[in-house]
């Protein structure tokens, strides 16, 4: 067997399929956009991809093994509620197409802090909905739970509203070892993030502030080899976040950081990597160096992934430029090598998602389908605009 | 510029437009564009483990760009355009195609040819970028060291696209393969095409038989023999082949050859290096001793084509193959001139080529080219049209068939429909269809016996099913062997029985296997069969004008048969047997499938029915004589008797009677008329419509069944009563064939036939 990575191109969102070496699939964030779902819209068909690279069970459902909201901003769970199924798994209405999430990573830390920053949209709202009856069916049944029922927390909640489920509960700095009470050795996942931080308000505001969400480095197994590809993804997690992770972490554990593969976060926002404001200060700006530390653990040859529209100098924030620019230099060096990739330009070249197999040698990106010839050459080419015809 | 050149430049110039589409194409270019051949150079992008990429280089020496240069010569694009990389990218990875290390390595892209898998894109260009995203494949591959994978078996040296063939019995070999190292010569013979001037190459054809060449015989004088052919401007003879094991590692194990060695050997000299390197040195060489030695007081004015075959134990299996000896094949000549010093005197003498291998035609060959559920060893009883298919079909899957029975001699108006083609004088059926058979690697006994005789002597029945027989397959279509097949004891005659029969014309066909320990027989199967036919089926089973006709064959010469193509018949017969090749292994059950085909369409319906154990049970008043009820009569008299727990219920069965085979077959019933009585101590049949329905059901089975008894229900253990006994004597006065009075009791059945008649 061999692992996968599949990073779907959904502009500045995020969407990203881990396929394990045993076949078991591991969903993190959704963006299914109304134009993505039109067939005459020109956007990437990414629920389509998403549902051809899912496995159906005996019931004829599609299925996920495991989906782990980051954070519940829009541009990370749109089409929650039009592309999956959300309730009692015995009310699942038959060939609806729906997929059907055999178990939730949820935090409810990281909906708290959100709800207080914007209302939630009506996917999030969705989200939390069903983790609540899924939290509550664990009450009702412990672990005899069966798929559909599921759900991992992320992190502790605060004021203790977590202490009664904590056989659920994954906590800062534990060890996430199977998807969906599969079998273990397929991947570890370190929970990085959220943090639980005490009654200091002043900390718990700029943690608010700085987009919270769930931050995990995952080190996967290819060909049965464990640790052949180390993916970093921490959704929107901003500039102070992640400071505050390599001050705690860095001489206990610096290998908590470091990938083959990264998620830039927030789609390549400067707001991850600087507390300056490019605005007001153009070149002038600095880079924390603690937050780049946290992201510049780059082992040789990676990749550094940012799911965002194309890059471009004078475009709007995310995805930045110069941001871009810092990631290029952490994956310069002799020592690194590495890669700098953005999901939209990859997909606009090569027509599909980009993806990277996880193998006994190691992670490469994939090779095309041999089907992929056909547009190579320029076949649909004709129809992809209208052409006069005097 | 000739036009020629115009036209290939051309096709290069759009080739080069095309490939630097690709993606991993870095840099491109028109490196040569002569009038014969077009040169596209380009630098491709290997896709490679981050780490490795980064690195720039494998630990197979694949680089991450990677030169390659896209070759076009006369013939594209109807021909493939060929890929070749850098003169000195590393060898030792499998699935490069053999060739010395002057040429270019050829990377092999495709399973099977590569014109085809070009061809088959209907945009020339999809061909293109078909075989560039070959190629990355391939490249990727190799940069990992993945073009062999353990699970799927070590992938042989390539040789499908090499001029030279060797024929060779390779489980013979496998057998013959010592662990301590050794060599062996055989007798072979060649076929050496000196090639013509319509183009057709220098080739040789060589097939090894199994005979050992002694190569230090004083008085055999047929080992190496030479015959001049001019229709194909060739020579013919016999020569001999060479194989040979590696010697044991140091630690006395047998040795492994675990090194992909390019195929680049091109004279003696780097043969005997190559031996060596296989841990074959010493043999080979005692072996070139022995041919030289062998060779000194003889001369010949042609040329001998000698061939070794040397055997490499690889660490785990092959690819579709259980063995891991990966045999490699060269093949060289002798020159014995006369006047000569050595055997190679002439510069060129010492060529040595690699070769193909194939495989002579072995059922076991044919086996690993047929997916088959059920390769058990078949005796035929029959070698007519269905028998000589089906036979045919059974060997050509790898299944052994272990003997042929058929009274008859092949006729001309049997080659209407039969498998074989014959001349007029030929002999018996059964000894043309095994001779047909030794040609596919089978070794089948012959019996020109009656079959029914023969089933009745134990000689006899190992003549029909020698010893190793799994089963028999019956395409008589005669009852009477189908009835004595079905009455010999498991004991005495163990394989599995089953036949096949045409009908209707060939519009409809049945397989009839028979359960375990002998029950269902083929008997009950046919009759169960006959009871449960859809209306489509019964009436070509059972309407006269679908049935046999009598055919002239010659003035005064009928045959009984049915009018039909040999097309029709071999479409039923091959669907019948291949139903019997689809029998699972350790089914219980017997099954019968049957065939009709749709009515103005060539498309056939089959279905199979798996019928349980017939309940036997034993005649009071007949001895040897059994009542036989199919599964589902005995099920359905059960749930009647359930409906009447307190009274006595009972109705009439309908089966067949065989007094050859001394059973009444009881396949359906008849409820009772609505005037019967039902009381606790007595069960008494009306008569109200019961000769309708007997008629009635007599009709629809197309005569082939009758009423053959009653049954009636005792409510508790009790054999038949003196009222039995007394309607029994009534019954055997009415009609001369025997009706049974059929008893079921809380715990078992009881038969009753009266004696007298």
């Amino acid at each position: 067997m061999a692992g996968s990575l599949v990073f779907f191109p959904v502009a500045n969102g995020d969407m990203t399929l881990i396929t394990l070496d045993n076949g078991q699939t591991i969903l993190i964030d959704i963006k299914i956009r109304a134009a993505a779902d039109d067939e005459d819209d020109d956007t990437y068909d990414v629920a389509s991809d998403l549902k051809d690279r899912l496995k159906t069970d005996s019931e004829h459902r599609l299925y996920v093994d495991s989906f782990l909201l980051s954070h519940p901003d829009q541009d990370h769970i749109t089409g929650l509620e039009n592309h999956f199924y959300l309730g009692p798994p015995a009310d699942y209405p038959k060939d609806s197409g729906l997929i059907f999430i055999r178990e939730m990573w949820s935090s409810p830390l990281v909906f708290r802090r959100a709800s207080t920053q914007h209302v939630l949209c009506a996917d999030a709202k969705a989200w939390a909905k069903e983790a609540r009856r899924r939290v509550q069916k664990f009450k009702d049944d412990k672990c005899a739970t069966p798929d559909g029922d599921r759900i991992l927390i992320m992190g502790k909640d605060k004021d203790g509203k977590t202490d009664d489920i904590m056989d659920i509960v994954i906590e800062q700095g534990g060890l996430l070892t199977s998807a969906n009470r599969g079998s273990s050795g397929q991947f570890t996942g370190r929970l990085l993030a959220p943090m639980l931080v005490a009654e200091d308000d002043e900390l718990v505001a700029l943690l608010e502030k700085n987009n919270s969400s769930v931050i995990i480095n995952f080190s996967l197994t290819g060909g049965g080899n464990a640790d052949k590809c180390r993916f970093l993804t921490g959704g929107d997690a901003g500039v102070a976040i992640w400071e505050r992770l390599w001050q705690n972490h860095n001489d206990s554990d610096p290998d908590w950081f470091t990938y083959d593969i990264m998620q830039a976060p927030h789609h390549c926002s400067w707001r991850t990597l600087s507390y300056d404001r490019w605005s007001e200060m153009g070149e002038k700006v600095k880079v924390c160096e603690d937050a780049r530390s946290a992201l510049g653990q780059a082992k040789f040859g990676a990749t550094i992934v940012a799911s965002c529209k194309p890059i471009l100098k004078e475009d709007s924030d995310p995805p930045h430029e110069r941001a871009k620019r810092e990631y290029v230099s952490i994956l310069k060096p002799d020592t690194v090598k590495g890669e700098f990739i953005c999901t939209s330009e990859y997909t606009n070249a090569n027509d599909r998602a980009l993806e990277f197999n996880v193998t006994f040698s190691g992670v490469s990106k994939k090779l095309r389908a041999a089907a992929a010839a056909a547009a190579t050459v320029g076949v649909s080419a004709v129809a992809s605009s209208a052409r006069g015809h005097g | 510029m000739s036009a020629g050149k115009l036209e290939l430049v051309r096709h290069a110039e759009h080739l080069l437009r095309v490939v630097q589409l690709h993606p991993q194409v870095r840099a491109a270019e028109l490196a040569v564009a002569d009038l014969d051949e077009c040169r596209v150079a380009l630098v491709f992008e290997v896709e490679m483990p981050f780490d490795v990429k980064a690195r720039g280089l494998s630990a197979t020496g694949v680089r991450a760009c990677e030169e390659v240069e896209i070759v076009i010569r006369a013939g594209y694009p109807w021909r493939s355009p060929t890929i070749y990389l850098r003169q000195d990218f590393p060898r030792d990875l499998p699935h490069l195609q053999p060739s010395s290390l002057d040429a270019l390595p050829r990377p092999c892209l495709v399973d099977g040819s590569q014109d085809e898998f070009f061809s088959h894109f209907a945009l020339m260009e999809s061909g293109i970028i078909g075989l560039l995203e070959q190629l990355a494949s391939w490249l990727a591959n190799a940069a990992v060291d993945s073009l062999i994978n353990p699970a799927q078996g070590w992938e042989p040296a390539l040789r499908g696209g090499l001029a030279d063939t060797l024929i060779v019995d390779s489980e013979f070999l496998e057998a013959e393969a010592s662990e301590n190292g050794g060599w062996t010569s055989y007798r072979t013979y060649y076929l050496h095409s000196l090639g013509s001037k319509k183009g057709l190459g220098v080739s040789t054809f060589l097939e090894a038989g199994i005979e050992i060449a002694n190569l230090s015989s004083k008085t055999d004088k047929t080992l190496f023999q030479s015959q001049q052919l001019q229709k194909i401007n060739g020579i013919s003879g016999t020569s001999v082949m060479a194989f040979i094991t590696p010697d044991p590692d140091e630690d006395g194990k047998p040795r492994i050859n675990d090194q992909y060695l390019p195929e680049t050997v091109i004279n003696l000299t780097q043969l005997h290096v190559r031996a060596k390197a296989l841990g074959c040195g010493r043999h080979f060489r005692e072996f070139m001793e022995a041919l030289v030695k062998n060779w000194t007081n003889y001369q010949f004015e042609t040329a001998v084509p000698i061939t070794v075959i040397f055997a490499a134990r690889r660490p785990f299996h092959l690819i579709g193959s259980v063995s891991s000896l990966e045999h490699l094949p060269y093949l060289f000549e002798i020159y014995p001139r006369p006047g000569r010093r050595t055997l190679w005197d002439e510069p060129g003498d010492d060529i040595v080529k690699p070769t193909r291998l194939l495989s002579k035609a072995t059922p076991q060959l044919f086996r690993k080219l047929s997916p088959i559920t059920s390769p058990a060893p078949t005796a035929m009883i029959g070698a007519g049209s269905v028998g000589s298919k089906a036979a045919l079909h059974l060997a050509r899957a790898g299944v052994s068939v272990t003997a042929v029975t058929d009274t008859l001699v092949l006729m001309p108006h049997n080659m209407v429909r039969h498998a074989l083609v014959r001349p007029a004088l030929t002999s018996g059926k059964a000894e043309e269809l095994a001779n047909e058979l030794k040609v596919l690697g089978q070794k089948p006994a012959v019996c020109f016996e009656d079959a029914v005789e023969q089933l009745r002597t134990p000689e006899g029945r190992l003549s029909l099913a020698p010893e190793n027989t799994e089963r028999v397959l019956n395409s008589t279509a005669s009852l009477l062997v189908r009835e004595a097949l079905s009455i010999v004891p498991k004991d005495a005659f163990p394989p599995r029985v089953s036949e096949v029969a045409l009908f209707g014309r060939g519009e409809g066909a049945f397989l009839l296997q028979e359960g375990a320990a002998r029950n269902p027989t083929i008997a009950d199967l046919l009759t169960e069969m006959s009871a449960h036919a859809t209306s489509a089926e019964r009436n070509l089973l059972f309407n006269p004008e679908h049935g046999l006709t009598e055919v002239q064959i010659g003035q005064g010469c009928g045959s009984l048969t049915m009018p039909m193509t040999d097309a029709r018949l071999s479409a039923m017969t091959a669907a019948a047997t291949e139903i019997l090749l689809d029998q699972k292994p350790g089914q219980k059950s017997g099954t019968y499938a049957i065939g009709h085909r749709l009515a103005g369409d060539p498309s056939t319906h089959w279905r199979t029915v798996e019928v349980g154990p017939f309940v036997e049970v034993a005649v009071e008043g007949r001895d040897g004589w059994q009542v036989r009820i199919s599964p589902s009569v005995d099920r359905r008299i059960r749930e009647e008797v359930a409906l009447y727990p307190h009274v006595e219920t009972g109705g009439l069965l309908i089966g067949t009677t065989s007094a050859r085979c001394q059973t009444i077959t009881v396949v359906d019933i008849l409820p009772a008329p609505e005037d019967s009585r039902r009381t606790a101590g007595l069960f008494e049949l009306g008569t109200k419509g019961l000769k309708t329905a007997i008629r009635s059901r007599h009709r629809s089975s197309g005569g082939s069944l009758f009423d053959v008894g009653t049954w009636h229900s005792h409510l508790a253990d009790m054999g038949p009563s003196g009222l039995d006994r007394k309607t029994a004597a009534q019954l055997a006065a009415e009609r001369p064939p025997p009706s049974v009075l059929l008893i079921i009791t809380p715990n078992r059945y009881h038969a009753l036939v009266h004696p007298n008649v």
